[in-house]
């Protein structure tokens, strides 16, 4: 063990994961067969202000993992992101950051 | 043959969406349709199960939340769909020429039809998706047809908006 202090290489969490405690619900987008990968990235986009690669990396997730996490913040904050998903048709819950998200 | 144009396209500090009269008449018969099923107050089950998938679950776990996140916002959900279509009519019924709102709700009542058509092709994985586009153009039903051209036009609509 050494005896002296050593700078540490500390791994920087994917913004996309980190959720802070004071905004600890995420919002869920689910993979469907109806909605077209453009339009999902396009949605993304828009509603998100997600870079047109970040919204792609979004939507792959969805369709190849079957879920992906594109948003977090306060109850009332993400239940108005999950209300504009909605009312663009994809496929959106939301829960308390946790193992199953 | 004339050059081909897109059917959603930018012009000017705007775009215009371009369908032909048939087409016009198809989506606005569409369009109907799907504000009946909204605005049908006692919907049986077969009509419920159509628009479910427009009114996602959205608390899984907890019965409680997700009963109050519908009971305050199952109505506006509603509104703003019935309202999306509403802009559509005026829209078609007119020039064509829409401001980027209006193609917002163009984009989302196209993509709600899509949906409900979805549910009545019983499309409810990536196999059976995969399998639609399979079938011929010569064997396609009418709710087929119907399915993919919207696909089409859906498609345009998003390359307006980024290309």
């Amino acid at each position: 063990m050494p005896t002296t202090l050593q700078p540490t290489r500390v791994e920087e969490p994917e913004i996309d994961e980190e959720v802070a405690p004071d905004n600890p619900w995420v919002v869920i987008v689910w993979n469907d067969p109806v909605n077209l990968m453009s339009y999902v990235t396009f949605v993304l986009q828009k509603l998100f202000g997600y870079s047109l690669e970040k919204a792609t990396e979004l939507m792959l997730d969805v369709h190849n993992e079957g879920k992906a996490v594109v948003a977090n913040g306060t109850r009332e904050q993400t239940e108005m992101h999950v209300f504009r998903l909605h009312e663009h048709g994809l496929w959106a819950t939301m829960e308390k950051d946790g193992p199953s998200a | 043959m004339s050059r081909f144009r897109p059917p959603i396209r930018r012009k000017g500090d705007g775009f215009v969406i371009d369908l032909g009269k048939n087409e016009t008449d198809v989506l606005l018969r569409l369009i109907d349709e799907l504000r009946t099923l909204l605005t049908d107050d006692d919907p049986g089950p077969a009509a419920a199960a159509l628009t479910a998938r427009l009114f996602p679950v959205v608390h899984r776990d907890d019965a409680v939340m997700e009963a109050e996140y519908q009971r305050l916002m199952r109505d506006e959900l509603v509104q703003s769909k019935l309202s999306a279509l509403l802009q559509v009519e005026t829209a078609l019924g007119g020039s064509g020429r829409v401001d980027e709102g209006q193609l917002l709700a163009f984009m989302q009542a196209v993509n709600s039809i899509r949906l409900v058509l979805g549910v009545m092709l019983g499309i409810s994985d990536d196999d059976s998706a995969d399998q639609l586009d399979e079938i011929s153009d010569l064997a396609e039903t009418h709710e087929q047809m119907l399915y993919h051209y919207l696909s089409w036009i859906l498609e345009w609509t998003v390359r307006a908006q980024t290309g």
